[in-house]
């Protein structure tokens, strides 16, 4: 048999015959409303768990491109139709002004509270690059697109939980062979934590 | 000290884990990964929790969080 079912080729990543999960389905579900309307990037734990870790999570962070109120209307009554609610407010003017001071919202499905995504625009420049160097993710046939994954190591290190550190431990481990190391060692740099060894 | 012996301790498992994963094929190790994430959500679902609650919660371990990254933060050039 085969391993991992894995093609990365620096834009683009394939993984293949992957038994979709509840929180993969979640995260379906909400990425297919968000880029009705703006762009987003998946950062965070999501990402090292997308590729195999053994780990839960509560919330999916998704950092969205600027959107006016209008079109952040039309997403909210979106995710209305759909069966999801938003946790912080049932008025979205004042979501709207959450996101933009910087703050996050979160949906999640009727009734429940975990999973929720973490929806906020981006809150510095790593967010921003996150956007701009969004990886295109195929999983079996669904498209979702996540944070370059040099990027997510060395931020994650920098978020420094032992939590963080494991997952950028893994992340480094699995994607070692694929990854640019110049650019890890440069957002190591930027963040403070070229002196983490991996 | 303990902390630190039981981190050094699961950086080696992860190790192995990924090592694992690598020579796994897809349909085997998400197969496992969907029982064991199904079966967290699941259970999640008893979790006697409110909204209000919930955030408060996030509120608090927010703030933590930063406290936590602020001696890194001095050098970073946002």
């Amino acid at each position: 048999m085969e391993g991992l079912e894995l093609v990365f080729d620096g834009r683009r990543i394939t993984l293949t015959n992957k038994r979709i999960n509840k929180l993969d389905e979640f995260v379906f579900k909400v990425s297919s409303l968000i880029e009705k309307y703006t762009e987003y990037v998946i950062v965070s734990g999501y990402v090292s768990i997308l590729f195999g870790r053994s780990r839960g999570t509560e919330d999916i962070d998704f950092v969205i491109s600027s959107l006016s109120l209008e079109e952040f209307r039309k997403l909210y009554e979106d995710f209305l139709n759909s069966g999801f609610e938003f946790i912080n407010s049932d008025d979205p003017v004042e979501l709207f002004e959450m996101l933009i001071e910087n703050q996050a919202v979160r949906a999640c499905e009727v009734g429940t509270i975990f999973p929720n995504a973490e929806i906020k625009l981006p809150k510095d420049r790593f967010h921003l690059e996150a956007l701009k160097q969004r990886i295109e993710t195929m999983i079996n046939d669904r498209r979702i697109f996540i944070s370059p994954i040099e990027l997510q190591i060395a931020y994650k290190l920098y978020l420094g939980s032992e939590k963080d550190i494991e997952d950028a431990i893994f992340l480094y481990e699995l994607f070692r062979d694929h990854i640019s190391h110049e650019k890890l060692q440069y957002w190591k740099t930027q963040l403070g934590v070229e002196g983490f060894e991996l | 000290m303990n902390s630190k012996r039981d981190m050094k301790e699961r950086i080696k498992f992860i190790k192995r884990y990924v090592e694992w994963l690598k020579k796994t094929p897809n349909g085997v190790w998400s197969a496992q990964q969907a029982e064991f994430i199904n079966a967290l959500l699941e259970n999640a679902k008893n979790f006697p929790l409110s909204k209000k609650e919930y955030l408060k919660m996030k509120e608090k371990a927010k703030k933590l969080a930063v406290n936590s990254v602020f001696l890194v933060d001095k050098n970073i050039q946002k």
